[in-house]
């Protein structure tokens, strides 16, 4: 029989709620305890979406099962600042991996800080034999601090001793307590006032197939515009570099949906936007291409030898310097009355944007029509690349093959459930493979221009120039397996069964075969 | 799963003194830990303060092992089930002799235990019959308390003797002496020699007479968790060690 747990009203004594549980059995006090609860998480909620959260409690680090609301794993807090990213975390300590596996690249941030109050009873028979045990911890929320406390009673059956606890539940239902449903760091979060799992880097918007096409351009341009407010303060903060990276994309998706849906919207309206849009996407590209290559840093330094290391270390410390000047000149960008024009102005366009020639039709016709000429434009593209095509030609798919991508996305809940997501998991293996020709292209020529004008003198200089040498080995090497690849991840898309997928989805005889 | 039995063919001994205080000294530990209560005076259930159900008869619980689930009681320590003694478990005996492979009986009944017991010590009852036989078989250790008197010499050979007969290791069966008075001089001269004279393997660690340990019915807790300080609480502790290093459990 497992633990019961109910939510308290602030009206309602402890003591005698307790009293009502016990029955006519003894009920005694046990010594009650203070402690203070923190919790963590990043600003995607990973640990959340895996049915975990980090918590700061009794001088230790947790990891709790959400479900089982159990301890998975536990360091004990080190004096300092708290850790912020999972490689701060003791790398012989319990944490370290199975943070390191849900965090990743990305930073905890404090959720909320409760002190708590836990009053504990147990309820005794006859004989003096305990059958039962009751707690009631009252949790007040310190950061952020609002006026509500969230109260919790758990009932805490023992084996053996099944009825008493039967009892207790059945007083506690006729007290009016409402059963807790979800976990305790649920009931917190909305207590202050936090949605879980509020924030997710993928793009999801429920439209009905029978909306207008500029009603659905207004509701994807204002869930982006969202992305991009939410992610300002992180960015600017430096918290970590998937708010710039999440930033970015939600740019990048919007000017993919100025192409999906032209002729939707007024193009003469559109085209400052447009441009405006462009340009702040620009902006934030140098920085975004620093971070990569600094989250990289470990992996590269394992592609060479040993010894050739220590000298990747120089151009990774210029990088460094490099980034922390694009970050000033980013936060300056992001701080100006230009960028704040350009949010204002853009909010008050996609609160009615003014119409062009398609705006009428529905979504799902919009949406059908699209799908089926960039459908046919990634097979086209696609089966005229054979072994001795320019890499220019990848290249160029890759872009064909994202647009598509976008627009699958935008469009996914206008379609059956999961009709959609399907076909997305046959386009992203290929859009992997040509995702990773296209970084190791860039990698190479930006490794090439690094050799023809190596920095440093002496020694330092010949050693730089041979582990960038050797690491030019390396991505040279895995270069030409991933381009090997491609035509097994292309024959996946081309499938003819994906392919009749798609013309289903569309509406239509299959296309571009 | 380890099991652990106390036993011994006379009784006042100490012998179910002896193992609710192991048991409640194995799982403060942390040990998952559940006592047997076979001896039908309930000594070991009293003491714990729990009483079985009423259906929780010999017969039944010889019969159907969701039955054995259902009469597994919490004590009121973390990580410590009873099985408490039922009345009807005077009947013990005969209840085994009317089963099928009676003498395999008990090891059997346990074993679906594994999954939520690192322990089960088992307080016997002072026979030296088939019910002896079938725990003897299901333990891993036996240990049998001594009170350091000639006479208890003479039955722990008789035992090692039923032992022998059974085809039983002789390293099953361990001794500890129990009511010791150092007062006595008798006592003092039997902890020097009798275990270099026994052929059976004695624990070092005497369990002394005590008026704590006495009290124990009284308050009806373990001494180990009234008195953890007193001698015979600490006593009690080290048996604990030897015990738990003789079934080769971690530290």
């Amino acid at each position: 029989m497992p633990q019961t747990t109910f939510l308290v009203p602030s009206d309602l004594d402890g003591e005698s709620v307790a009293a009502a549980l016990a029955g006519d059995e003894t009920l005694e006090a046990e010594p009650s305890r203070e402690y203070r609860v923190r919790f963590f998480d990043t600003f995607d909620w990973r640990l959340h979406r895996a049915g975990r959260t980090l918590q700061r409690h009794d001088g230790s680090w947790q990891l709790i099962d959400l479900d089982r609301d159990a301890v998975v794993a536990e360091d004990p807090a080190r004096p300092g600042p708290w850790p912020r990213f999972a490689w701060d975390l003791d790398p012989d300590g319990e944490l370290r991996r199975p943070l390191g596996k849900l965090m990743k690249m990305r930073a905890l941030l404090h959720l909320v800080t409760a002190g708590c109050v836990r009053e504990r009873w147990v309820v005794r028979n006859r004989d003096a034999k305990i059958i039962l045990r009751l707690a009631l911890t009252g949790f007040t929320p310190e950061k952020p601090a609002v006026d509500t406390r969230l109260r919790v009673l758990e009932i805490h059956p023992l084996r053996g001793y099944e009825r008493p606890a039967r009892l207790a539940d059945e007083a506690a239902t006729r007290l009016g307590l409402a059963p807790m449903t979800g976990s305790l760091l649920d009931e917190l979060l909305v207590t202050v006032g936090l949605e879980p799992r509020g924030y997710t880097s993928k793009f999801r918007v429920d439209m009905a197939p029978t909306l207008s096409a500029i009603e659905a351009f207004a509701v994807i341009g204002r869930h982006l515009l969202h992305t991009i407010r939410q992610n300002e303060s992180g960015l600017r903060a430096d918290i970590d570099t998937e708010f710039l990276h999440d930033f970015r994309v939600a740019i990048r998706r919007q000017r993919s949906a100025f192409n999906h849906f032209r002729g939707v919207v007024d193009p003469a309206a559109l085209a400052p936007y447009a441009e405006r849009l462009a340009d702040l996407g620009r902006r934030t590209g140098p920085l975004r291409d620093l971070d990569v290559y600094l989250l990289d840093r470990e992996r590269y330094r394992s592609l060479i030898p040993a010894e050739l290391r220590d000298g990747l270390e120089p151009r990774f410390e210029r990088l460094a310097a490099e980034r922390g000047r694009e970050l000033a000149q980013l936060r300056r960008t992001l701080g100006s009355a230009e960028y704040r024009d350009l949010m204002r102005g853009w909010s008050d366009f996609l609160a009615d944007p003014p119409p062009g020639g398609l705006a009428a039709i529905s979504i799902l016709d919009l949406a059908r029509k699209r799908l089926r000429k960039r459908h046919a434009r990634v097979l086209r593209d696609g089966r005229a690349i054979g072994p001795d095509s320019p890499d220019e030609a990848l290249h160029r798919l890759r872009i064909q093959c994202k647009k598509l991508r976008y627009l699958l996305e935008f469009t996914a809940s206008v379609f059956p459930a999961g009709e959609v997501d399907d076909l997305i998991s046959h386009l992203k293996g290929l859009q992997d493979n040509l995702g990773e020709f296209n970084d190791l292209s860039v990698q190479r020529a930006d490794l090439r221009s690094a050799l023809a004008s190596p920095s440093g003198r002496g020694q330092a200089r010949v050693q730089e120039a041979a582990a960038l040498g050797g690491l030019l080995t390396a991505l040279h090497a895995r270069h030409h397996e991933v381009r090997d690849e491609f035509a097994a991840a292309f024959a996946d898309f081309a499938d003819p069964a994906v392919t009749r997928h798609f013309a289903t989805l569309c509406g239509k005889e299959a296309t571009g075969s | 799963m380890k099991v652990l039995a106390l036993y011994s063919i006379k009784g006042g001994v100490g012998k179910t003194a002896a193992a609710v205080n192991l048991a409640h000294t194995a799982a403060e530990e942390g040990v998952r830990t559940l006592l047997l209560d076979l001896d039908a005076q309930g000594a070991a259930s009293f003491y714990f303060r729990v009483r079985a159900r009423r259906k929780s008869t010999v017969d039944r619980l010889l019969e159907d092992r969701d039955r054995v689930q259902r009469a597994i009681r919490a004590t009121d320590y973390e990580h410590l089930d009873i099985l408490p003694a039922h009345e009807s478990f005077r009947r013990l005996e005969r209840a085994l002799d009317a089963v099928k492979k009676s003498r395999s009986r008990l090891a059997r009944m346990l074993k679906p235990q594994r999954r939520e017991y690192d322990l089960v010590v088992i307080d016997c009852p002072p026979t030296l019959t088939l019910v002896a036989e079938a725990v003897f078989r299901a333990a891993d250790l036996v240990l049998v308390p001594v009170v350091p008197t000639t006479l208890s010499e003479r039955t722990l050979d008789m035992l090692r003797r039923e032992f022998k007969e059974q085809g039983l290791p002789r390293e099953r069966l361990r001794a500890f002496f129990s009511l010791v008075d150092r007062r006595k001089r008798l006592h003092r001269d039997m902890l020097e020699d009798l275990p270099r004279r026994s052929k059976v393997a004695f624990c070092r660690s005497p369990i002394p007479v005590s008026s704590d340990i006495e009290r124990m019915g009284l308050g009806r807790e373990p001494v180990t968790r009234f008195a953890p300080q007193s001698a015979g609480a600490l006593a009690v502790l080290e048996l604990w060690w030897e015990v738990r290093r003789a079934l080769g459990m971690r530290d």
